[in-house]
């Protein structure tokens, strides 16, 4: 082969230059066939997951929690929806038009424009408004079309049926929090999520806790949605039955609004199996509303958010004085024969030691002591028995531990001794301590629940169960996921005729004593009431109480912050709380 | 090859043969079945692209009119003897720089450029037309000036001959279809004989022209991303103008001194090598100025982008991140015909003409992908065959001429796809959208099957 009109050998020296250019086209080949394979061979699913991603916009749908029902089934705190609008940038480049914010503007009464320029800077998705009303949700609907990246989303929100009187054993509902978050992200929690706080709710987050759904579009470049590609149905969480009685807890709500200060606790446990049925701290706060009132509440000197039947830390009064009572039975094997004569005071050295019935009570024995509560006779038995014995069955009672209650928040009891007394306040325990111990003042506090605990533990002679308020747990599809089992303490083991003469004793109260309020003609009640003195102005009223007697249901701990004498203030709230349980009048 | 090794005997059976079958055995029909299939290729990737923004009916339609007019054209340019245009290379030339000019008064503006001349019912890109005069010319003349090759003046003739077009294409402006232009330039030096150092400094002084403004405005999005560090302050400044001085004087001593080392080692390298590289680095520098002060700040954005698509996404590399996530999301199989999210949602901008490469990609997968790479390597190959046994040194040039055209289109065009080309605005010829360049590339074949049928003819 050689070209026309010349030689053979500038045809060869082509031909090598031919073959050196081919060979340069095929280098060229082999790195577009290679660069091909690796892309969609080898990252092939990368892209496509990539391009998954950008076509599809997912709008969450949060799951509603769970609904907590009370003993017999009636709804405490359920869900309501509202809606809400998020904006959503798409192209940081393409800005959705003045007139389309101006718009939404107008429908919202408020100014979106900031909101906006805010999402389009920061790439992220922003929440507009909340808490729209239909007619503005649906007005908004209207205009997605031109808005484009607006999302119309529905938000479901925690109501309570009886916000304020509930408050403190359901607890409340808030955004989750950022050091929440860091620690919970594991388990899926995620920014904007509600998160249970206080009480049920935050005891039993993790069942409460519904399975968020979401709605994916395929959208196209501009963000435009063109059609549905898939919508997960969000999934209810598990719903919880308490062991609240409801109409127990809103009487016993009331009884405490009724009274002078209105501060107060009621707790009602069921002797039998710690069932608490009644957990009422008065005041109470408005737990759907908790972030709006969050102020007005901290401002309160009532301390609505102070939940007093779990936290709050009374001397207990005279209802201590079933402590010194059983001691001396157990360790002096006292003579119930043996009387005291009250004049009133009692000396001690040179000092004086009243009766809370300053003409004195005469001669009283051991049961009337009980009965009238009369102080004398128990500075005797302090005399008697010393510190040591009194704290003794203080301890065995259980009084410096926590319940054991199954909601968050509870606080420990308070038992003093000589050895604290040295420590803390550098001098002696004196005899006069032992006397005042013995009457339930001093430095001994008590919560309500645990005086609670304390009766139901009482009423079971020496059964000591850890009180609990979640029954069951109940997932959206029915299975039960957790159900409460019995609990128990150390039980306190006493003689019989200890327990006999204990019950005979708050009976004698009730039949002939300071707590006659809670008299029923046709069923036996055992109660005991205290006033506790305190520093911070008028007593505490105390009343502890199980009915009826002989078979006993319910153990109630009523306390009233500076209302006055136990046998008035707190006797008639025990009485309603009986009344409404048991069907009484 | 084979055809090279069976001429004698086909020859001989060509003698005996009639007039209309020696056309027929003469005919590269391999080389015709690769490019039919890709026009066909062509068609069915267009519909698709086209299929949910635009009327695919209209854009399928006018791919084919134009496919059926280069056919036309094909035939009457396979007829048309090739060894005219080496007599009449002065008048193509002249015509293609008329048709150039024309189009800066008569086009339309469209983007801020001046591409299009329209003809109310269609409209034409004389640019890709003028390619192929240019290729006629460049072979031309290279083949007059065989003999005297190894002198400067012919290649800075030559060079002359594309700065013709170069300039009138830069002023449309578009910047990208002359980047077709120095491969062909360069390879047919090379093929024609010319001296390599020549061609080592021309191939030095262009990148230094166009390498230096391009790694600055990379340097400089790279730190404006954030990414900022010692090195890349370093690397801008040493790409701008004072400290740029001080390295390359340090540059032309390392070279000298080097070359000085080399001569003691007794390895004698003539000096006037050294000097003309050190003028070709030196003039390299300077042209990059005047290159920095004529192609726009975006054109050099979207020029360098492609080698971190992630420093500006939203802007100059979003192009390149869409196309490669169109690409490789295709997989093995593809998603479909009409089934390409990125394509059919609008995530892949151009995607019927500059990007139709990554919609077979997406829609088809790798293995329709890989088919239309392998057809492109087939009419390659088959057309550089052309160019080894054509009739004379003209014919050659002219067919290798056009096979570098094609194959630096789908170079630049499939590589600015997946991500290692710069963002060039350059069709895959007969497989992008486009009634001027189908109709180029068909001319083109045309003019191929000439030589390739004159072959024997003496």
């Amino acid at each position: 082969m050689v070209w026309q009109r010349e030689d053979r050998f500038s045809f060869e020296i082509f031909s090598k230059k031919h073959k050196a250019i081919m060979i340069l086209f095929m280098f060229f080949f082999c790195v577009l066939s290679v660069r091909l394979f690796y892309m969609q061979i080898i990252r092939g699913n990368h892209y496509q997951a990539i391009s998954e991603r950008q076509r599809l916009h997912t709008t969450r749908e949060r799951a509603p929690r769970g609904i907590i029902y009370d003993s017999s089934g009636r709804p405490m705190v359920g869900n309501d929806y509202t809606y809400m609008i998020l904006f959503q940038p798409f192209r940081q480049d393409a800005a959705p038009p003045e007139c389309a914010i101006a718009e939404l503007s107008e429908i919202l009464n408020q100014d979106v424009s900031q909101a906006i320029a805010r999402s389009m800077r920061s790439g992220r998705s922003v929440t507009i408004a909340k808490n729209l009303t239909r007619k503005e949700m649906f007005r908004v609907q209207e205009k997605t079309l031109s808005l484009s990246g607006i999302t119309v989303a529905k938000e479901p929100q925690r109501l309570s049926r009886h916000p304020r009187i509930n408050s403190h054993v359901t607890g409340y509902v808030s955004q989750i929090n950022r050091a929440e978050l860091d620690r919970l992200r594991d388990e899926g929690w995620r920014l904007g999520d509600q998160i249970g706080r206080i009480g049920i709710e935050g005891r039993a987050n993790r069942y409460l806790r519904g399975i968020d759904g979401g709605r994916q579009l395929v959208v196209d470049v501009r963000g435009r949605p063109v059609q549905a590609f898939q919508h997960i149905a969000p999934q209810i969480g598990s719903s919880i039955h308490t062991t609240i009685n409801l109409d127990l807890q809103i009487a016993a709500y009331e009884a405490l609004q009724n009274t002078s200060t209105r501060r107060g606790a009621v707790v009602a446990i069921d002797p039998r199996t710690g069932a608490v049925r009644a957990l009422v701290s008065s005041p109470g706060f408005d737990a759907d509303n908790f972030s709006r009132d969050f102020i007005r509440n901290r401002q309160n000197p009532d301390l609505p958010l102070f939940n007093r039947a779990l936290a709050g830390r009374y001397a207990p009064g005279s209802t201590f004085k079933i402590i010194p009572f059983v001691a001396a039975l157990e360790v002096l094997n006292h003579n119930p024969a043996v009387r005291h004569r009250c004049t009133g005071s009692f000396q001690l050295g040179d000092r004086y030691f009243g009766c809370w019935f300053r003409e004195g009570h005469g001669n009283v024995n051991f049961l009337q002591s009980m009965a009238l509560s009369c102080n004398i006779y128990y500075y005797h038995l302090a005399l008697e028995l010393g510190v040591s014995n009194i704290e003794r069955f203080a301890r065995k009672f259980h009084l410096d531990q926590l319940t054991g209650i199954d909601i968050p928040g509870e606080q420990r009891g308070f038992i003093p001794n000589p050895e604290w007394k040295r420590q803390r306040k550098r001098t002696r325990w004196l005899s006069g301590d032992t006397l005042i111990f013995s009457i339930g003042q001093g430095a001994t506090l008590v919560t309500p629940l645990q005086m609670a605990s304390l009766t139901a533990t009482v009423a079971n002679r020496g059964i000591a169960r850890k009180p609990f308020v979640i029954q069951t747990i109940v997932d959206a599809c029915g299975n039960v996921e957790f159900e409460a089992t019995p609990r128990y303490k150390e039980p306190v083991e006493l003689a019989d005729r200890t327990w006999d003469l204990l019950k005979q004793s708050l009976v004698d109260a009730v039949e002939q004593g300071t707590a006659w309020r809670t008299r029923f003609p046709n069923m036996r009640v055992a109660a005991k009431t205290g006033t506790a003195q305190n520093p911070h102005g008028e007593n505490h009223a105390w009343l502890i109480a199980y009915a009826p007697a002989d078979n006993p249901q319910l153990a109630v701990a009523v306390l009233v912050e500076n209302a006055g004498g136990g046998g008035i203030i707190a006797t008639p709230i025990a009485r309603r709380i009986f009344e409404v349980y048991f069907n009484l009048e | 090859m084979r055809l090279a090794n069976n001429t004698n005997v086909s020859r001989r059976r060509l003698n005996r043969q009639s007039f209309w079958a020696r056309i027929f055995f003469s005919i590269d029909w391999i080389m015709l079945a690769a490019a039919a299939a890709l026009v066909t290729i062509s068609l069915f990737a267009v519909h698709s692209a086209t299929f949910v923004h635009q009327n695919p009916v209209r854009f399928v339609g006018r791919q084919a009119a134009a496919a059926i007019a280069g056919v036309i054209a094909m035939i009457f340019f396979a007829s048309f003897n090739y060894q005219f245009y080496k007599r009449l290379w002065a008048y193509i030339y002249g015509a293609s720089i008329a048709l150039l000019a024309s189009v800066l008064i008569f086009g339309t503006v469209v983007n801020n450029a001046r591409r299009w001349i329209n003809f109310h019912f269609f409209s034409f890109q004389p640019v890709e037309v003028a390619k192929i005069m240019f290729i006629i010319a460049i072979a031309a003349y290279l083949d007059n000036k065989r003999k005297e090759m190894r002198n400067i003046s012919t290649l800075f003739a030559a060079t002359c001959i594309l700065l013709g077009h170069f300039a009138l294409i830069m002023l449309q402006p578009a910047f990208s279809s002359t980047l077709v232009y120095f491969p062909i330039l360069i390879i047919l030096f090379y093929a024609n004989g010319a001296d390599v150092f020549h061609l080592f400094c021309i191939i030095t002084f262009g990148a230094l022209a166009l390498g230096i403004p391009l790694a600055n405005t990379f340097f400089t999005l790279y730190a404006a991303s954030g990414q900022t560090s010692g090195l890349m302050s370093f690397l801008i400044s040493a790409t701008s103008i004072p400290n740029g001085i001080y390295i390359l004087i340090g540059i032309i001593i390392l070279i000298i001194l080097a070359w000085w080392f080399l001569k003691k080692l007794r390895l004698r390298i003539p000096a006037v090598y050294i000097v003309a590289l050190i003028f070709t680095i030196i003039a390299g520098c300077i042209a990059s100025v005047a290159v920095e002060g004529s192609i726009r700040e975006y054109q050099r954005r979207r020029l360098i982008v492609f080698l971190n698509p992630g420093i500006d996404p939203l802007g100059s590399g979003f192009n390149t991140l869409q196309s490669k996530i169109t690409l490789g999301s295709g997989g093995l199989l593809g998603r479909g015909f009409l089934n390409g999210t990125q394509t059919q949602l609008g995530f892949l901008p151009e995607h019927h003409t500059d990007y139709i490469f990554s919609v077979i990609g997406e829609e088809g997968g790798f293995a329709m992908s890989m088919l239309t790479l392998f057809l492109y390597a087939v009419f390659i190959w088959r057309a550089m065959l052309i160019a080894q046994n054509s009739r004379d040194r003209f014919g050659s040039l002219l067919a290798m001429g056009i096979c570098v055209m094609f194959m630096f289109h789908a170079v630049i065009n499939i590589g600015m796809v997946m991500g290692i080309m710069p963002t060039a605005g350059i069709p895959l010829l007969m497989v992008s959208y486009g009634g001027s360049s189908m109709f180029s590339s068909l001319c083109a074949i045309g003019i191929l099957m000439s030589i390739q049928l004159r072959r024997y003819t003496h």
